[in-house]
C-alpha cells in the first residue's frame, strides 16, 4: 500500500499555516503590549504554550484560529486572589476588540474579528510562583470564573514542563524524520476530532489527552529502502497501531440506564511534572461522552482496516476522505494508474 | 456477469472483454470495466464466440478517452455448470491470446452456477494458474450491483 504521498498532502493542507502563525503573533504582542504597559500588573514573562508551541496545530474547520499564552507574573500567589490578575486583565482588555474579553475558568480570552466574523482569539493564562524571587519554584495557574466559586483556586501547573516533555519525543535532529511522523499522526487525530465531536460541552476529549498518551505510546512505522538509503514513512500503519494502543485504554464500568454499555478512560498528567497530582486529563467527560470517544475511535479503526482491504487506490482516498473530511486528496483515476499498452484480442472463443 | 448465468437449459453462453487498470504505487489490478454480449457474437448453449466489433470499440473508447489507463485484461464467459472448469477450447483460446498479447499476463473468468473461477495466464506458462473460486453466494445474487 501507498498511500503515504496522499497522507503527506494532507498534513500540508492541515497543517496551521505560517501566515496565520504571524498574524496571531502580531495580535499576541499587541494584548501583551498593554498588559506591559499597565501600573496595575506586575511584570512578567510569556511563555507560548498549546499545540501552537508543540508544532502540532491544525486549521481549525471553523476557520477560528487560538494561540494560548501563559503569563508568569514576577509574583508571589500567597499574595493574590486567584481572580484579582484575571480580573485586571479583563478590565484592560475588554474594549480592546469589538469582540470583548471573557474570563474561562483557565484563562482570559480575547477574541479578533476578520472581515466581520471571529477568527482568532488568545488565550491568556495567568501564572504566579510560589516564590517570585525563584523562577524553578512551583507555578500556580488562575484557575477560575468568579471569587464567589468553590472550584476558584491557584492550581498547581507546570506549563515549560509539559512543552518539553512532548519535545522530548524523538528529540533532536538525528530523530527529525521520527518527529515528523509523531506530530503527523497527532494532526490526523486532530483533524478527525474537529470534524467528528461537537465542541460545544465536554464531548470532545480534549487534544493534549491523545498528545500525552502518544508520547508514550506512539510507535514511529517506517522501512528502510536499501536502493535509495532512506527510510521510507507508513504514516497509515503508524496511525492504525497507535489507535489499536488507544483502544486498549478504555475499561468497562458497567451499564447504564438505558442499557448503554459504558467506559471510561483515564490518563493522567505525567506525574513527572509539577500538576496537581492525579489530574485524569478527560476528567470533563461525562461516562457516555467517554464512551462517545470509545466507539468512534472503534469505528475509525474498523473504517481503516476497510480502507487496508481495499485494492483501488482511488477508492482508498475516496474512503479517507469520508474519514478525515474534504482535506484528504482524492487523486484522479488517470493520475493513480499506470499508461498501458492500447491492445485488445480480436476475437475469442470458448466453449465447454 | 450476474444476469447470464446459465441457470436453466434455454440459457446461452455470454461473454465478454475485461477491461482494468493498475496502481502506479503498488501495481494492484482493478478490473473495472466488462463488456458483455452483443449482436454479432456467436452464442449457443455450449459456445460462445466473441465476433462482434462492438467488444474491440468499447475497449478503444475507454482507453482513448482515459489518456490510456486502460489495459484489455482478458475474456469472461459462462458455463453450464456449478463449479467452473477450462474446456480445451478454453485453453486454446487462451493460448493463442497469451502468444498474441504484447504483454505478459491475462487474467480470464469463467462464470458457473455457484462459483467464479478467475485463471491467470502467461506467455511462459503452458497451463493456466488457478488464481482463485469465489461463490456466487446469496448477497452477491440478490445484490443489485450493475458493475458485474
Amino acid at each position: 500500500m501507498s498511500l503515504q504521498k496522499y497522507f503527506i498532502e494532507f498534513n500540508d493542507t492541515i497543517k496551521m499555516d505560517f501566515d496565520v502563525k504571524s498574524e496571531l503573533k502580531e495580535k499576541r504582542d499587541i494584548l501583551l503590549g498593554i498588559l506591559r504597559n499597565s501600573d496595575d500588573l506586575p511584570s512578567f514573562s510569556e511563555y507560548n504554550q498549546g499545540s501552537y508551541k508543540m508544532n502540532l496545530g491544525v486549521e481549525p474547520l471553523d476557520k477560528e484560529y487560538d494561540i494560548d499564552v501563559g503569563l508568569r507574573f514576577n509574583a508571589n500567589s500567597k499574595d493574590y486572589t486567584p481572580m484579582e490578575l484575571k480580573n485586571i486583565i479583563y478590565e484592560l482588555l475588554k474594549n480592546h476588540t469589538d469582540y470583548g474579553a471573557t474570563i474561562k475558568k483557565p484563562c482570559v480570552t480575547v477574541t479578533y474579528k476578520k472581515d466581520g466574523e471571529a477568527a482568532y482569539h488568545v488565550d491568556l493564562v495567568v501564572y504566579t510562583y510560589e516564590d517570585k524571587d525563584d523562577t524553578s519554584s512551583q507555578l500556580f495557574l488562575a484557575r477560575g470564573k468568579s471569587s464567589e466559586s468553590d472550584e476558584t483556586c491557584w492550581e498547581k501547573s507546570d506549563p515549560v514542563g509539559l512543552v518539553d516533555y512532548v519535545s522530548e519525543k524523538y528529540y533532536g535532529d538525528d530523530h527529525k524524520d521520527d518527529r515528523e511522523q509523531f506530530r503527523r499522526i497527532i494532526r490526523y487525530l486532530k483533524r478527525w476530532k474537529n470534524k467528528r465531536f461537537s465542541n460545544t460541552g465536554n464531548a470532545e476529549p480534549p487534544s493534549i489527552g491523545i498528545t500525552l498518551i502518544a508520547v508514550e505510546m506512539f510507535e514511529v512505522s517506517k522501512t528502510y529502502d536499501v536502493l535509495t538509503k532512506k527510510d521510507s514513512y507508513n504514516d497509515f500503519d503508524a496511525l492504525l497501531k497507535f489507535l489499536k494502543e488507544l483502544k486498549t485504554l478504555f475499561v468497562y464500568v458497567g451499564t447504564s440506564d438505558t442499557g448503554r454499555k459504558l467506559y471510561k478512560i483515564e490518563y493522567n498528567l505525567p506525574s513527572t511534572l509539577k500538576f496537581e497530582n492525579n489530574v485524569n486529563i478527560f476528567r470533563k467527560m461525562t461516562n457516555n461522552y467517554m464512551t462517545d470517544f470509545k466507539e468512534k475511535v472503534d469505528s475509525l479503526i474498523a473504517d481503516l482496516e476497510s480502507v487496508e482491504a481495499e485494492v483501488d487506490e482511488v477508492e482508498q482516498c475516496v474512503q479517507l476522505r469520508k474519514i478525515f473530511g474534504d482535506s484528504f486528496p482524492v487523486p484522479e483515476k488517470e493520475t493513480a494508474s499506470k499508461k498501458q499498452v492500447e491492445y485488445i484480442s480480436r476475437t475469442s472463443a470458448s466453449g465447454v | 456477469m450476474r444476469q447470464y448465468i446459465q441457470f436453466t437449459h434455454s440459457d446461452t453462453e455470454a461473454g465478454g472483454i475485461l477491461v482494468g487498470r493498475e496502481n502506479i504505487s503498488d501495481s494492484n489490478l482493478i478490473i473495472e470495466h466488462i463488456s458483455t454480449p452483443l449482436p454479432n457474437d456467436i452464442r449457443t448453449r455450449c459456445r460462445y464466440i466473441r465476433k462482434d466489433e462492438g467488444h474491440i470499440d468499447f475497449y478503444n473508447q475507454l482507453y482513448r478517452d482515459t489518456n490510456g489507463i486502460y489495459a484489455y485484461v482478458g475474456e469472461w464467459h459462462t458455463h453450464p455448470e456449478d463449479v467452473p472448469r477450462y474446456s480445451i477450447i478454453d485453453l486454446k483460446n487462451w493460448k493463442r491470446i497469451a502468444k498474441e498479447h504484447p504483454m505478459d499476463k491475462q487474467y480470464h473468468f469463467i462464470i458457473g452456477r455457484q462459483q467464479i473461477a478467475i485463471w491467470e495466464m502467461n506467455k511462459k506458462q503452458i497451463k493456466p494458474i488457478l488464481i482463485g473460486m469465489v461463490d456466487w453466494n446469496e448477497k452477491f445474487l440478490q445484490e443489485n450491483s450493475s458493475e458485474c
